[in-house]
C-alpha cells in the first residue's frame, strides 16, 4: 500500500486505502515522495498496518514517479496486491508501475468482494463492472469515498528502510503551487457548498462561498462554473474532478448533469436549491428546494445560525 | 521534433446510458463516436506547439476498430499532418493499448507523446502513464499547463490542492487535463484538405494473457428519492434533525 500524498505531504486519505487493503490482507506501508519521514509517523499508527517501509529520499534517488515506480516495481515479486488512493499520486504512479511489469492496473475500485474480485464505476458512474483479477501481483487503486477510514491506534508499527535502487530518468519537481483556498479540502470535507452555472448572472460565486463560510465547509463546483470562470479547476466535482463523499452536499444553481452526480452519489445527504422544477438534481435530492439561489441560500444561512443559536 | 497524439473514440458523453444487471457489455450501438475530449485537448495542444513552431510533424495514432478512421480524418481536419489506425476488432485492455503506442513512438522516432488523461467512457485513466512506463521515458499526468522551453517541458500538474510544476526531459509522456485549452473546430476548408493527407492502417497482432476480465456490468446504487421542501425554513428544519448541521 502506497501512502497518499497532498501536495508533498502526508494525506489522510492513507487510512481509507489501509482500510480497503486490510480486506486482502495484512498491509505493508510503503512511505515515499517528499516528506515520508513524516508520511511514515502518521502511517505507523494506522489500524491495518503491519510494517512502514520508509524510502529515505537522497540527491541520488529524488522523489519522482518514475523513481518510486522503478522501486516498486522491483518490490512487486513479495505482494500480491499493490494499491494505492486514486488521487494525484497514485493513480500517476501506479499505471506507469502497470507498464513496467506488464499488468493493467483496476483503478477507482469502489467495492473489494473477494481477494480476487472488485468493482469499479464506468459511464460517469451509470453502470458499475465486476472485475475478476487475473495477473499478479494486481495493481488497484481505491475511491478513497468509498471506504471508511481506519482507525488511527496507539500501538506504533515498525519502521523498516527500503534499500535503493539507482536512480532513472525522471521529470524535476519544481515545486508545488498550493491553490489559494482557506477553506477545508473537497476530499475530506464534512460539509460541501457546490454552485453551478446559476451563479453566472451573478458574475460571482459569493453566495456559494458564503454558506459554506457560514456551515464550515468546503467550496465546489460544476465544470459549468469552472468554464465560465466563476471557480477555479480543483474545485470541479464530478467524472472528470474530485469524487466527493461529505455528510451534507448543497447544490446551489447546478442542474444536475450525469458528469456532476457521478461526483456526488456517495453524499450522506443531498440537498438541490435550483428555481427548475425540472431539474435533475432535484430528483436524486434528499431535500429539494425550487427557489431562486440568490434569495434562498442566504436565508438558508441565516436559518440554521438561528438554530445553531437556539441549540 | 515530431509528436504522437494517441486518441481513442467514445459514445457521445451526452447520451444516457442505461444498463441492466448482469448485463455482459455495455450496449451502446446507435450512440455516435466523437473524439475522447480530454484526446482533442491533447491534439489542440500539439497543433498548437506546431504553429509555434516548436515542433515539425503531428502524427495522431488510435488503438481501435476500422470505424475510428472517421475521428481520425477529424483530427487530420483539426491539423495532425498525418494518421495511423492501428487496426484492432477486439477490445483491449490498457496494458495492449500502452504497447502497441509505445511500438509506434519508438518507430516513429517522436520526443512527446501527448493523449487525454483518461477516456470518459471506462475512465480508466492509465494509458499515458502506463505507456510512459514501458518506454522508460519520463511522464507528467493531468497536466493543465504545458510548454517546451529550451528542449525540456515545463507543465503544471493538477494535483489535490493545487498544482505541481515539473521540468521534464525529453522524450516524454503528457496527459492532458481540461485547463490546458480549448480544441478548436474543424474548419470546411481543412475538412476537404484532410480528405487527401495521409491515413495509413495496420493490423494490431491479437495478444491474449489478461490482465483481468470484466465479469459482468451492472446498474449502480439508486439512491431513494427524496421529497420536496416548501421553504428555506422547513429545509434548515430538516437537516437540523437529520443531524448534519455543524
Ligand atoms: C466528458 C464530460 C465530462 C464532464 N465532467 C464533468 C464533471 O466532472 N463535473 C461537472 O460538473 N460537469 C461535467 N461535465 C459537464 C456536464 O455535462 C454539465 O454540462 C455541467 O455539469 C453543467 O453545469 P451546471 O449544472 O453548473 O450548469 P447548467 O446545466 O447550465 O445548470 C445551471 C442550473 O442553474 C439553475 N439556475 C439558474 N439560475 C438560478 C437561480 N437564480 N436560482 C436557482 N437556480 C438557478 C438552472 O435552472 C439550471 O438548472 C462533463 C461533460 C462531459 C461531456
Amino acid at each position: 500500500m502506497l501512502a497518499s500524498d497532498r501536495l508533498g505531504g502526508p494525506s489522510a486519505l492513507t487510512a481509507r486505502a489501509v482500510a480497503a487493503g486490510t480486506l486482502l490482507g495484512r498491509v505493508d506501508l510503503l512511505a515515499a515522495g517528499s516528506r515520508s519521514g513524516e508520511k511514515a509517523e502518521a502511517g505507523r499508527r494506522i489500524q491495518g498496518v503491519d510494517a512502514v517501509l520508509l524510502v529515505n529520499h537522497s540527491d541520488a534517488f529524488p522523489p519522482s514517479t518514475e523513481n518510486l515506480a522503478w522501486l516498486i516495481q522491483g518490490m512487486a515479486g513479495d505482494y500480491r496486491w499493490i494499491l494505492a488512493v486514486h488521487d494525484a499520486f497514485g493513480a500517476d504512479l501506479i499505471p506507469r508501475v502497470g507498464g513496467l511489469l506488464e499488468i493493467s492496473p483496476v483503478t477507482q475500485v469502489n467495492a473489494i468482494l473477494a481477494p480476487d474480485v472488485c468493482t469499479r464505476p464506468v459511464y460517469a458512474g451509470q453502470a458499475v463492472a465486476r472485475v475478476i483479477l487475473k495477473k499478479f501481483p494486481a495493481l488497484l487503486t481505491v475511491r478513497p469515498t468509498a471506504f471508511a477510514p481506519a482507525a488511527t491506534i496507539h500501538a506504533l508499527a515498525p519502521v523498516l528502510e527500503v534499500s535503493l535502487p539507482a536512480a532513472v530518468v525522471s521529470g524535476r519537481h519544481q515545486g508545488y503551487r498550493s491553490s489559494p483556498n482557506q477553506r477545508p479540502d473537497l476530499s475530506e470535507a464534512a460539509v460541501i457548498v457546490a454552485g453551478g452555472q446559476g451563479l453566472e448572472s451573478a458574475h460571482s460565486f459569493a453566495a456559494v462561498e458564503a454558506l459554506a463560510d457560514q456551515l464550515g465547509g468546503a467550496v465546489g463546483a460544476t465544470r459549468g462554473a469552472v468554464d465560465a470562470g466563476l471557480a477555479s479547476s480543483d474545485l470541479q466535482i464530478g467524472q472528470t474532478g474530485q469524487i466527493v463523499a461529505p455528510d451534507l452536499y448543497i447544490g446551489l444553481g447546478i442542474s444536475g448533469a450525469i458528469q456532476h452526480l457521478a461526483g456526488i452519489k456517495d453524499a450522506g445527504i443531498i440537498v438541490a436549491i435550483n428555481h427548475d422544477p425540472n431539474a435533475p438534481l432535484h430528483a436524486v435530492a434528499d431535500y429539494s428546494l425550487v427557489a431562486d439561489l440568490f434569495d434562498a441560500a442566504p436565508r438558508l444561512g441565516e436559518a440554521i445560525l438561528a438554530r445553531k443559536k437556539g441549540r | 521534433m515530431k509528436v504522437l497524439v494517441a486518441l481513442k473514440e467514445v459514445g457521445d458523453p451526452a447520451v444516457a446510458v442505461h444498463v441492466a444487471a448482469g448485463d455482459e457489455s455495455v450496449q451502446r450501438e446507435g450512440v455516435g463516436g466523437v473524439i475522447n475530449p480530454f484526446d482533442e485537448i491533447a491534439l489542440e495542444a500539439a497543433i498548437g506547439l506546431k504553429e509555434q513552431g516548436l515542433v515539425a510533424e503531428v502524427v495522431a495514432v488510435s488503438v481501435g476498430p476500422l470505424v475510428w478512421e472517421g475521428s481520425l480524418r477529424t483530427a487530420l481536419a483539426m491539423g495532425a499532418d498525418r494518421a495511423i489506425l492501428l487496426r484492432t476488432d477486439s477490445v483491449l485492455e490498457p496494458l495492449q493499448v500502452a504497447k502497441a503506442l509505445a511500438a509506434c513512438a519508438i518507430r516513429e522516432a517522436v520526443g512527446l507523446i501527448l493523449l487525454g488523461r483518461q477516456g470518459v467512457d471506462h475512465d480508466w485513466g492509465v494509458t499515458g502513464p502506463m505507456t510512459a512506463g514501458i518506454l522508460g521515458w519520463p511522464q507528467a499526468t493531468c497536466v493543465s499547463r504545458f510548454g517546451l522551453v529550451r528542449g525540456y517541458g515545463e507543465v503544471v500538474r493538477e494535483v489535490d490542492g493545487g498544482g505541481q510544476l515539473l521540468r521534464l526531459p525529453l522524450p516524454a509522456v503528457v496527459s492532458c487535463d481540461l485547463g490546458l485549452n480549448t480544441p478548436r473546430y474543424a474548419s470546411l476548408p481543412n475538412i476537404m484538405k484532410a480528405r487527401s493527407k495521409p491515413l495509413e492502417i495496420r493490423v494490431l497482432p491479437q495478444s491474449a494473457d489478461p490482465s483481468w476480465e470484466i465479469l459482468y456490468y451492472g446498474p449502480p446504487v439508486q439512491r431513494s428519492s427524496g421529497r420536496r421542501v416548501a421553504s428555506v425554513e422547513e429545509l434548515a428544519e430538516q437537516l437540523d434533525q437529520a443531524g448534519v448541521l455543524p
